[in-house]
């Protein structure tokens, strides 16, 4: 059922029309009775009256009229078009001047009143501004309440009414723009408070306060310095850099003229400091690695003799160090934490492959994997089942474990007990973290809204 | 039984009942159809209510309570004496007032009524509106939009078709309708507004203006000297309405001078606060679709719109003729009792309807994959839908192996939710499977009375919850809020009938606080003998002493002074009284 069916009409431009079938059948279905009818009724009728309204653009309505001469078109619509697409511009056009007349950009001299004729494409109505509508049969029917009141005696000026909104604002654009300079001194918490504050939130962005603060800050480079950074933030500059819009108007493009070198300037020295503070890390880490993979490998290279086994570590740490400081040079970022946490484990790792032996190296090896998997971001974004895969293979490694280890490692020396004993114990931490994370990631999940 | 309209103004309150096929206003105590919003809370524990407490705002600023509609919906409480109200319980002691009053004019109980509110008051104060009626043992189940009421009030089905443009600028809200009137049918085709702006802020201007002129700091003045300012300030006001110039002169200890007003230095000293009267308008009219030509006129309505200067400000904008409304004060409360009669279906009123609207936008919190803890605002039902309406859309899951959705439901106009005004939350449990092929039908429903229901219904299991969402209280349990009502129920209230008694005396405090030397040792001595009077416990008496106070009152106020020979009248007359 479509909407016209709804109204029990046929297809018409003709708002008059559409009005009568819908006030026919409010009376069927009232708000108070049926609810759910008078919402589908009501549905219908907006959408007609849409419909009809299309008629208005211009665009729309003058291949209409075109037409009306030799085909067939019904005239009803055609005739209401015109009118339609004649207050459809009218409409258009006053509230362009509304926003002129908000935005005191008029002329002292101009006319304090929107000229109605202006934006009449077909000239064939008479100019609002007269009481006496001389069109009778166009201009709606008044009502009781239509009759015009007594007009008042009194004239007065609204004309200047948008400089004097603008004068107001910019005193109080002065008086804060005083506070801020002279609040300069009493430290950046009372500057923090200003531009916190309910008035600067009320100012910020018209151009009357941002025309006395650009002076301001022209004038005292003191006051520039106390407040760029405080200002970037206020105006989301970094957010605006980011995205690389434009500045919304010219007098916002006059302040960020001024602070946006401050930002640059600042985005330098934060760059140069990551820079250097990276460099001492990367030194240390690549330092620390190579003794971690050196000491670890000397214990997994045991059976080589003594000599070839010191060259072997060292050339496996550096090779190591190399790989890391590769990837550090590329970018790519790794924690302190995490690189210490590394560097423990490949420390024990070795430790332990020394006591147990190249053999039991490979299953110690399969457990730290198996222990560490559960912190990388690869795996946390696997689905639900494979993550549960995993950590059920975990489980099946622990039951595994321990008669492989005490078929591996037979000789009860202290090295080997303490070997054994250390994996048995690094199983269960494994399977431990992987069903933690997985709960973890699974919560996460949850709490994200649908989109 | 009736059910009555109300209008709950922020100064100023009345009711309506629909009798004999016309909406007629009912007097209060005093004969008057207006009682002021205020509440006064005296020594002895008992409330007033209306013009009495409204003389209390100068003289017990500080048991006394004005504007509390403003702050509607919040928790702010307001502190009488030693206790605490909250703002709905202030109103609940205007309605009950009122309540009171229209059942000693209809002679028979009301237990039911229709109260208007602004059109963009939010959930909150539209539940805690409903709240107020319930504590002043009313059944509100409706709420009327107020620019909705004065249509329906200005609507004449006789006179035709027409389109109009309500301009309701009340003492402390304003609110823009445009509305469609044909064949019975009154359609609100927008609403706009803006509940922070009225009458008072004028007021308040002005007298910000009369400190400057003078040199006083305004934000040093005590309470009880900022409310003589604020009143001395309306009566300029309204001064101004009738004539071209009104000047203000006070001869207080801390307030003296004295200032010229004139509509034009008005306009130009409260520049901004004209500036935010036309953003509404505009919004409206946009919003409608229509140009300010298919409009009759602009229909002016609320006590602020008396002002010639805002009158002339309206045809200026909007180049359109003012209509005439009747009175703009009681046009809303007409419309009100209207919409009672409507209800209840009189067999008279069968054929009208009205349709309103929604005047906010409902929606719910949607992942924003840019910014995952700042999810954005989908809305469901548009601003400016007519009601009752019932809107439904589909959502679907984020993540794989999700198994909660979580709908936030928000109203308000802004992008992301984090701006908006959360209502509620409903929790549904979808099965898990890949992203995006889960998912439910979310169905907003809001219906005549304001109330939203929100459905949500998975799509694949079927199974649905829902939730009636009824705008959160000021943060009281069950408990608490029983056990507000009944201490509210235990006050005692000033009886109707010894009203006028309360008023003279009220009175003579605010003009013994007001004036000064002379006068102030007249009042004085007429406060006294009337007390004495009082004292009496004679009615025919105490009725003689009111009425002759009352003139002396009025005499003095007028600043005609009293001779002696009045003094004599006064005396001998009560000597009279002694001897009969």
């Amino acid at each position: 059922m479509n909407f016209w069916q709804i109204l029990g009409i046929e297809p018409t431009a003709d708002t008059a029309a559409i009005r009568h079938a819908y006030a026919e059948k409010t009376r069927a279905c009232h708000p108070e009775e049926d609810p759910e009818g008078f919402d589908r009724l009501h549905t219908a009728f907006s959408e007609a009256m849409q419909y009809a309204r299309r008629a208005r653009r211009p665009g729309a309505a003058a291949p209409r009229q075109e037409k009306a001469p030799g085909g067939p078109a019904p005239a009803a619509p055609a005739v209401t078009g015109s009118r339609e697409s004649c207050l459809a511009a009218e409409q258009a056009a006053y509230l362009e001047w509304m926003k002129k007349n908000g935005s005191a950009a008029r002329q002292a001299g101009g006319s304090g009143e929107f000229d109605f004729t202006a934006a009449d494409a077909g000239g064939r109505r008479a100019p609002a501004r007269e009481k006496e509508p001389k069109d009778g049969e166009e201009e709606p029917q008044p009502s009781r309440a239509a009759r015009p009141a007594a007009p008042p005696e009194q004239q007065f000026d609204f004309d200047h009414l948008p400089e004097q909104v603008s004068r107001q604002r910019r005193q109080r654009a002065q008086a804060l723009v005083e506070q801020l300079c002279s609040a300069r001194g009493a430290g950046a918490w009372r500057t923090a408070d200003l531009l916190e504050g309910e008035e600067f939130r009320a100012l910020q962005h018209t151009p009357e306060f941002l025309e006395q603060l650009v002076q301001m800050l022209q004038k005292e480079p003191a006051c520039l310095d106390k407040l760029a950074m405080d200002l970037i933030y206020a105006y989301d500059l970094p957010g605006l850099e980011k995205a690389q819009r434009p500045a919304p108007d010219a007098a916002h493009e006059a302040l960020f003229a001024l602070l946006r070198p401050r930002w640059q300037a600042h985005c330098q020295a934060q760059q140069e400091r990551e820079k250097r503070r990276s460099a001492g890390a990367t030194l240390a880490f690549v330092l620390g690695l190579w003794a971690c993979v050196s000491v670890s490998m000397l214990g997994v290279f045991n059976t080589l003799p003594p000599y070839g086994r010191w060259q072997a570590a060292t050339a496996c740490g550096a090779l190591a160090a190399f790989a890391a400081w590769r990837v550090r040079a590329s970018g790519k970022k790794l924690s302190t934490a995490t690189i210490t946490r590394r560097c423990f484990q490949l420390l024990l790792l070795g430790l332990l492959s020394r006591s147990a032996g190249l053999a039991s190296a490979g299953g110690l090896l399969s457990c730290f994997v198996a222990a560490a998997l559960p912190g990388l971001g690869w795996f946390r974004r696997r689905s639900r089942r494979i993550r549960l895969r995993i950590a059920a293979l975990c489980a099946l490694l622990v039951l595994l474990w321990p008669p492989v280890s005490l078929l591996a490692l037979p000789a009860p020396d202290f090295d080997a007990l303490l070997g054994r004993g250390l994996s048995w114990f690094a199983m269960p931490c494994a399977l431990i973290s992987c069903v933690l994370v997985n709960y973890r990631v699974t919560k996460q999940e949850e709490s994200q809204s649908a989109a | 039984m009736s059910i009555i309209g109300i209008d709950l103004g922020t100064t100023n309150s009345l009711a309506a009942v629909y009798q004999n096929g016309a909406s007629r206003l009912i007097p209060n105590a005093f004969g008057e159809y207006l009682t002021p919003s205020v509440v006064s809370l005296d020594e002895d524990g008992t409330v007033l209510v209306g013009k009495a407490a409204k003389e209390r705002l100068i003289t017990h600023p500080g048991r006394t309570a004005a504007a509390f509609k403003r702050a509607m919906g919040t928790a702010k409480t307001f502190s009488l004496g030693d206790k605490e109200f909250l703002p709905e319980e202030l109103s609940a002691l205007v309605l009950r007032r009122l309540k009171e009053d229209a059942e000693a004019f209809l002679g028979q109980p009301v237990e039911e009524a229709v109260v208007s509110v602004p059109a963009y008051f939010t959930d909150a104060q539209r539940a805690a509106t409903k709240r107020a009626g319930k504590l002043a043992g009313l059944k509100v189940d409706r709420l009327i939009n107020e620019p909705s009421a004065a249509a329906l009030a200005c609507y004449d089905p006789d006179q035709g078709d027409a389109a109009f443009l309500v301009y309701d600028f009340g003492g402390g809200t304003l609110d823009v309708s445009v509305v469609d009137c044909f064949e019975n049918v009154v359609n609100i085709l927008a609403v706009s507004g803006d509940n922070q702006l009225g009458g008072n802020d004028l007021d308040a201007a002005i007298a910000l203006l009369y400190c400057q002129e003078n040199a006083i700091d305004y934000n040093g003045l005590d309470p009880s000297a900022r409310a003589i300012l604020l009143s001395q300030a309306e009566q300029c006001k309204q001064t101004l309405t009738t004539a071209p110039m009104a000047v203000m002169v006070l001869d207080l200890p801390g307030l003296k001078g004295s200032m010229s007003l004139t509509g034009q230095k008005l306009i130009e000293n409260a520049a901004t606060l004209f500036g935010r009267m036309r953003t509404p308008l505009q919004k409206a009219l946009r919003d409608s679709g229509l140009a300010p030509r298919e409009l009759a006129g602009v229909v002016p309505v609320g006590g602020s719109c008396k002002m010639p200067v805002v009158r002339q400000y309206l045809a200026h904008l909007l180049g359109r003729p003012l209509l005439d409304s009747g009175h703009p004060d009681t046009v809303v409360a007409q419309g009100a009792g209207l919409y009672a009669a409507m209800k209840e279906r009189k067999s008279e009123l069968r054929q009208m309807v009205l349709t309103d609207l929604c005047p906010f936008t409902l929606g719910v919190g949607v992942h924003n994959p840019a910014d995952e803890d700042n999810p954005i605002m989908s809305p469901i039902i548009e601003r400016n839908s007519a009601l009752p309406t019932s809107k439904v859309e589909k959502y679907y899951t984020v993540s794989a192996g999700q198994t909660r959705l979580r709908i936030q439901v928000y109203q308000g106009e802004a992008m992301y939710c984090a701006d908006n005004r959360k209502l509620g939350e409903l929790n549904l449990s979808v099965p898990a499977g890949p992203a995006g092929q889960e998912g439910a039908a979310v169905r907003f429903t809001y219906d005549i009375n304001g109330i939203l229901e929100v459905e949500a219904q998975s799509l694949t299991t079927g199974e649905a919850i829902r939730a009636v969402l009824v705008g959160q209280g000021s943060g009281l349990t069950e408990a608490q809020a029983k056990e507000r009502l009944e201490q509210l129920q235990s006050l005692k209230i000033h009886p109707r009938d010894r009203e006028e008694n309360r008023l003279l005396i009220a009175r003579g405090e605010r003009l013994w606080k007001e004036t000064l030397g002379e006068v102030r040792e007249q009042v004085g001595r007429v406060m006294e003998a009337f007390q004495e009077e009082l004292a009496s416990q004679e009615p025919a008496r105490i009725l003689r002493a009111s009425r002759r106070c009352k003139e002396m009152l009025d005499r003095l106020e007028a600043g005609s002074g009293l001779d002696d020979q009045s003094w004599d009248d006064y005396f001998d007359d009560e000597g009279d009284e002694d001897d009969e």
